[in-house]
């Protein structure tokens, strides 16, 4: 009998210890990552950062998946994340500079009257299939940018590929020009001085010898979508520091590193240092959160209300949770001021709602009702703030920190709403100057999030007797609600950049009474109010002068204005913190956007506190 | 021996005829259940295209053209009526295509490959993100009824040897409550479990470090991330397998082949497990075309809680995302599973108990008659509303209307009926099995139980301190008070914050006393008796003295209060989908069963189409299609108890109709018949007071099923929302957010309590009102 156990044992022992061991190891598993050194090309760039070493898998989690790996192709934010690390622009933003510094441009000149821009590139980069990279390919990317056709219906002109691209190189309706000068050098001209050009320049240069066929035969958009990545990640070609080595839907992306990147150490050895950087897809954000709180990813934003419980973990996990200070997010309430008509006769707003959504005092009654700090306290547990500027205070100089600020006190809310000549009835519930009770609907993005947002706002308005139903829907029918059909009384939505490069201009459709994101009444035919002109006005004056402390000014003004006539009743802006485990190096946590704008030179070493 | 082999051959031309059969009734059920959830999604409000449109840096020719390309929308630009898109997809998938159509240039007739279009969200073809995900969810839902069978035929053994021993008490103890546990509560618990330990992944198919090992390496890393979820869809199985075993040994312990057997001398060991346990196993393989169907409709809410990326996470992200192709042929994948699954559990029958014979075909001329038919209504049904749509679009409104009214009427019937079933039910529930329930132990504890839960909820404005969502922001996360006697008064411990970063509390040295019975803030009870008395309350007037008798949660809302008002809807959801269920099922079952023919044949094929779909699958699409954002809290509960009706009525449609066909014969019914009863009261009088004794059990047994169900579907999001309460939603606050595992506020679980004693109490009742009806019926 003991000799039939034994036999058992023995086929069974090593079945377990493989499964122990490959409990056990895990993270600690090394693995070793062949890596092909080619000579460094005469433009190189070299890093100044600490000199590192070879190795280590960075873990990223991310909760959407990427939904093509063609730059130029509609995407989300996800995607935008995965192509940055997959190609480069001629630019870059250094956040811990905060200026722009050369990337594929070696360097670069502006003329003296601010509309010529003439790019020099570095010599001798290979593309990552080892393909030589010139000027073409810079003109070609523009080309698929800019290129027009002739509607056959219409008769008018428009984008042969069509792109979010297209409208940005567009300046005043008149679009950019881009000449080859030689091999190295390409000159771009632009209609009329415009102060974010730099900020829009870098976008991902494409390689002609790969998509060059395409862009002739009408196939360029249906190259590099995901199954490309799936079955030959080795076709999608780039500049940046790696490339696909494979891609499993809703389970990981892996990328390796580019062994033709265009920078390298003081010490000669190309970036990027570490082996693989793994994005694993998991399906919500707090699954993200608990992942880097095990120690199964290697950093993650951390959210105002998850410090606390993640940071417990940190000595165990071997990480550091950082403070960022109030976050670049932003989350505003607006009420529905579309004065127009629906198709059917019937205006977007009942009257009698539309003179108290239009009017200013109505607004700031609200606002003055609204328990943010209470927010703040329970839900983030204190770890935020309350906004009082559409720019937020993460963004620095061009935030305006004087401001009319609405704290929360019911007594001046009912002062308000009484010198309005709103009453209360017997009931305790808040009557306007014609008799009609104050009630209206809040649309919400179906999310856990904004139910307790608009849970409490729907308590603190009862305080106020005023009633208020909420409605919640997914974003995109939100989005269609509040810009295409305009059947809502008052919404809130929240915005976050993903980006450290912040210039005011990228939130333009917001300000300008004609933009499309101008909430509470978009796409004006002209400015609806005297405010609204005046900032139509500053948006174009900042624009037009390359002189930062000028547009900072402008800012300023666009700022008061905005808060002094309220159209949107700001929010709050959580602190924002990041995690990151302790063992990696040269990692520098810029006050917003992405913490690994500098993945190519992080890497793994001995584990510091 | 030629003769045995012609014997043989037989048997397996029959076995092959059966197989063929089986597999072209997959045909029109494919065709019926693509159909079917095509019309959902067109109903369902938006398309995958709505989150395009709505970002506005995506250029509107680009949209137009994809929505040209698939079909949505005609040359001119307008909307497509669905038949044009089910046309369209239809012919995509056929081999069979006859061009051209958009998007495709061959002219003619033509053989080409299926394709089933280009998932919107992943950017790949459908089929081949199938090809991803189907394998996942296979070897998943394989795994778990592996794993269910290899603990539950020994324990079903054991205890049917060992019966009402203190072993099968417990046994029976435990296959309870696993039988009770939502299993989205276990996949929560789970992945606590894995973060807490690290033994396990928490989610996922495969470690990241699988990607550069050994091909042997990656599968053991495989089954490492197979563990839990398998251990979690797979516990609910054992249960049901355990009491199925237990029956079915019992049987046949008693059965006389048994005691011959005995009487030969045989080993018990021998009789045992040669004998008995082969004949005891055959209801498990019937069984596991049932198992197959739940484990797919489980496997959803395990996938998603656990991250595994299997079929039933793709189809819940693409219905919430209407990614139409991946919803259409992901259904048709689960609905293939099933038919294959019971096809492989019928074979598997036939293999293993010979006597059993797939059935010969007698029927099969008549049934062909009646398909036939059939087929022509529908078809015509279907050609005529095309050709309505076509021409006269006007007229098709009024029809429209027409059936508005003529379904509210319906509606108002059933209704009707629903209150007249339940009364009567009640009454019999009173006049029969009242005595014998409260005679059992368990018995009278489970009614107890559930009386007392619904005793609380009816006057749930009353025991409760606070309204549904009064907030109190200062006390996030409050764990429960404190209460002490003090002199012959209770009173509560005030708490406050350690420190406002942290929700940590600490005891102050002061203390409120409660009062009993006392004056409040006036209440309507039952929503229209004026009451102006609460049950307890804090006797302070300061609004941030709070009781927070279980604690409370984000907001610093009190969670008893909460879970008083949520058991309003979610133990009212179960008794009003089932008197639905029932009036429904009573309907046409009965009538079904007593006119047989065609009329249960097409009643019957209703039951299989609907029976057919996962459970789960078939919810989403329905509440997709009926759910729109404007609907008020009174309108949401009607919809979901509804749709569960909707769903839940064809399994008892096929028992009642079982049940009346064998009562149809009787003599007393033939009287009436030669009398000139008319047929409704024939059914009414006749039939309904003989069965309605196994309609209150299947009702009792069929209850948690609806509230389980309820409980998924708003801890998915998509049921009741905030700030009404139910069960299932706040089980949702607590669902992934670690925040309530790492900082142990353990009475956020507490709604899956309640869920679990609801459900175990159901249960326990349902079996012993079995057990006193007539403990052989297979409900």
């Amino acid at each position: 009998m003991s000799v039939f156990l034994s036999q058992y044992f023995s086929f069974i022992t090593p079945l377990v210890l493989v499964i122990l061991a490959l409990l056990n190891s895990g993270c600690e598993r090394k693995i070793n990552y062949e890596r092909t050194h080619y000579p460094l090309p005469k433009g190189i760039d070299i890093s100044e950062c600490e000199i590192g070493e070879y190795g280590g898998i960075f873990i990223l989690n991310e909760t959407t998946q990427p939904t093509t790996f063609h730059p130029q192709v509609p995407n989300n934010l996800s995607t935008g994340m995965v192509l940055s690390r997959l190609f480069s622009g001629l630019v870059n933003y250094n956040p811990k500079t905060e200026l722009f510094e050369p990337a594929l441009a070696e360097s670069w000149t502006v003329s003296d009257d601010g509309l010529a821009y003439t790019f020099n590139l570095r010599k001798g980069l290979l593309w990552s299939d080892g393909h030589p990279f010139n000027a073409e390919d810079v003109i070609f990317t523009f080309d698929c940018i800019l290129s027009e056709i002739v509607d056959e219906v219409t008769g008018d002109k428009r984008p042969l590929y069509p792109s979010r691209y297209y409208q940005q190189f567009h300046i005043n309706d008149k679009p950019i020009k881009y000449t080859l000068i030689d091999t190295y050098t390409i000159r771009f001209d632009l209609p009329k001085t415009y102060a974010p050009f730099l900020y829009d320049i870098g976008v991902a240069i494409l390689p002609k010898h790969i998509l060059g066929f395409s862009f002739d035969s009408g196939s360029f958009m249906k190259n590099w979508t995901t199954q490309t990545a799936i079955e030959c990640p080795e076709s999608i070609v780039g500049l940046g520091p790696f490339k696909i080595f494979s891609y499993k839907p809703g389970e990981r992306l892996v990328l390796e590193p580019n062994p033709h990147y265009w920078r390298s150490d003081r010490a000669g050895q190309r970036l990027p240092y570490l082996d693989y950087l793994v994005i694993k897809f998991v399906s919500e954000a707090n699954t993200a959160i608990a992942h880097f709180a095990t120690g199964k990813s290697d950093a993650s934003g951390v959210g105002a209300e998850d410090y606390g419980w993640v940071n417990k973990a940190a000595d165990i996990y071997e990480f550091s949770i950082i403070n960022r200070g109030p976050s670049s997010s932003v989350n505003f309430f607006w009420f529905n001021q579309n004065p127009g008509i629906s198709e059917d006769g019937i205006p977007y707003v009942e009257p009698y709602k539309y003179a108290w959504f239009s009017n200013k005092y109505f607004r700031k009654a609200i606002l003055h009702g609204f328990n943010r700090e209470g927010i703040i306290d329970a839900i983030l547990f204190g770890k935020g703030e309350p906004l009082h500027s559409i720019i937020p205070p993460s963004q620095g100089e061009w935030h305006n920190p004087n401001v009319k600020k609405y704290e929360y006190s019911k007594e001046k809310s009912r002062e308000i709403f009484e010198s309005i000549g709103f009453t209360w009835n017997q009931e305790e519930k808040l009557i306007d100057v014609l008799g009609n009770p104050v009630s209206f609907n809040l649309l919400l993005v179906e999310s856990a999030r904004y139910d307790q947002i608009g849970i409490t706002f729907v308590e603190n308005m009862k305080e106020l007797g005023i009633e208020v139903s909420l409605e919640r829907s997914d974003f995109a029918t939100l989005l269609k609600r509040t810009d295409g059909t305009f059947d809502y009384d008052m919404t809130i939505l929240g915005w976050g950049s993903s980006s450290a490069a912040y210039d005011p201009s990228g939130s333009k459709a917001l300000y300008l009474s004609s933009g499309a994101y101008h909430m509470w009444y978009p796409n004006q035919k002209s400015p609806a109010t005297e405010w609204e002109a005046r900032i139509d006005n500053l948006i174009q004056l900042q624009e037009n002068t390359l002189d930062r402390q000028k547009r900072i000014s402008y800012m300023h003004e666009v700022q008061a204005i905005l808060s002094e006539e309220l159209p949107l009743l700001f929010g709050y802006t959580p602190y924002s913190y990041v995690g990151i485990k302790n063992k990696w190096q040269n990692v520098y946590i810029p006050k917003a956007g992405s913490i690994l704008w500098n993945i190519d030179e992080i890497w793994e070493g001995v584990k510091l506190p | 021996m030629g003769r045995g082999e012609t014997a043989l051959g037989r048997l397996k031309i029959i076995m092959w005829q059966f197989i063929f059969r089986r597999l072209l009734t997959l045909i029109p059920l494919l065709f019926g259940v693509s159909l079917l959830v095509s019309l959902l999604m067109y109903l369902s409000p938006g398309d995958f295209l709505t989150q395009a449109r709505a970002a506005k840096d995506i250029d509107p020719s680009f949209i137009e053209q994809t929505e040209r390309q698939l079909g949505l929308v005609d040359e001119a630009g307008n909307p497509t009526p669905w038949f044009i898109q089910y046309g369209h997809w239809l012919a995509n998938v056929s081999p069979l295509k006859y061009g051209p159509w958009v998007g495709e240039f061959d002219k003619g007739l033509f053989l080409g490959n299926p394709y089933f279009g280009e998932s919107w969200t992943y950017k790949i073809e459908v089929f081949d993100l199938l090809k991803q995900r189907v394998p996942a969810t296979l070897i998943l839902s394989l795994t778990s009824i592996l794993f269910a069978w290899t603990i539950a035929i020994p324990l079903g053994i054991l205890a049917a040897i060992y019966k009402d021993s203190i072993f099968d008490r417990i046994s029976a103890f435990f296959a309870y409550a696993a039988l009770s546990i939502p299993e989205f509560f276990l996949a929560i618990l789970a992945v606590y479990f894995a973060a807490v330990t690290g033994l396990f992944p928490e989610g996922g198919r495969s470690s990241i470090e699988s990607e550069f090992l050994p091909l042997g390496l990656q599968f053991v890393d495989y089954i490492h991330h197979l563990i839990l979820p398998t251990i979690v869809l797979g516990i609910g199985g054992i249960a049901g397998t355990m009491r199925i075993m237990r029956a079915n040994f019992i049987d046949c312990i008693r059965s006389e082949y048994v005691t011959s057997a005995r009487a030969k001398g045989l080993k018990e060991n021998v009789i045992m497990f040669v004998h008995v346990l082969r004949n005891a196993i055959n209801p498990l393989i019937t069984s596991l075309g049932y198992a197959f169907a739940s484990l797919l409709s489980g496997a959803l809410l395990v996938e998603n809680v656990m991250n595994y990326p299997g079929l039933g996470q793709l189809i819940y992200d693409a219905l919430i995302r209407e990614d139409q192709y991946v919803v259409m042929a992901g259904v048709l994948v689960g609905v293939t599973l099933l038919v294959f699954g019971n096809l492989l559990a019928d074979i598997l029958l036939g293999w293993i108990d010979p006597r059993i014979r797939v059935d010969s075909g007698q029927t099969e001329q008549k049934e062909k008659n009646y398909s036939s038919w059939l087929f022509l209504i529908l078809f015509s049904l279907i050609g005529g509303e095309i050709l309505l749509e076509s021409f006269f679009p006007s007229c098709l409104m009024v029809i429209v209307q027409f059936f508005k009214w003529v379904g509210l009427l319906l509606l108002f019937l059933i209704a009707l009926g629903c209150i007249a079933l339940t009364i009567y039910l009640l009454l019999i529930l009173a006049k029969r099995l009242l005595v014998p329930i409260f005679k059992r132990t368990s018995g009278a504890i489970a009614f107890s139980i559930l009386a007392i839960l619904y005793f609380l909820s009816g006057f749930a404005s009353f025991f409760a301190p606070y309204p549904v969502s009064e907030q109190n922001l200062s006390f996030p996360y409050h764990p429960p008070s404190h209460i002490k006697l003090v002199n012959g008064n209770f009173e509560v411990l005030m708490m406050e914050r350690v420190e406002v970063g942290l929700a940590q509390y600490e005891v102050v040295d002061r203390s409120v006393p409660l009062k009993f019975l006392s004056k409040s803030e006036p209440y309507d009870l039952f929503g229209f008796i004026p009451m102006s008395h609460k049950f307890v309350q804090l006797d302070s007037v300061n609004p941030n003295d709070r009781l927070y008798i279980l604690g409370s949660d984000s907001t610093g809302r009190d969670i008893f209060s909460r879970l008083l008002y949520g058991s309003q809807i979610s133990l009212s959801i179960g008794l009003i989908g089932i008197s639905i269920t029932l009036v429904l099922g009573f309907i046409v079952g009965s009538i079904a069963g007593y006119y047989g023919g065609w009329v249960d044949f097409s009643a019957m094929r209703l039951v299989e189409l609907l029976m057919s779909i996962p459970g789960l699958y078939l919810l989403l699409a329905l509440r997709s299609a009926f759910m729109r954002p404007e609907l008020s809290p009174v309108q949401v509960y009607s919809i979901i108890v509804v749709i569960l009706s909707i769903i839940g009525w064809a399994g008892t449609a096929r028992i009642i109709r079982g049940m009346t066909l064998s009562l149809r014969n009787r003599s007393y019914v033939q009287a009436s018949r030669s009398f000139g009863v008319p047929v409704w009261k024939i059914l009414v009088r006749h039939i309904l007071p003989n069965i309605a004794s196994y309609l209150l059990v299947a009702a009792t047994l069929a209850i948690p099923g609806y509230i389980l169900a309820e409980a998924a579907l708003s801890f998915l999001g998509l049921g009741i929302s905030e700030p009404s309460a139910s069960w299932g939603l706040m089980l949702r606050q607590s669902q992934g957010n670690m925040i309530v595992f790492f900082m142990n506020f353990w009475w956020m679980l507490l709604p899956g309590l309640a869920i679990f004693i609801t459900v175990v109490a159901y249960n326990i009742l349902g079996d012993v009102l079995r057990d006193i009806v007539d403990p052989k019926i297979k409900i």
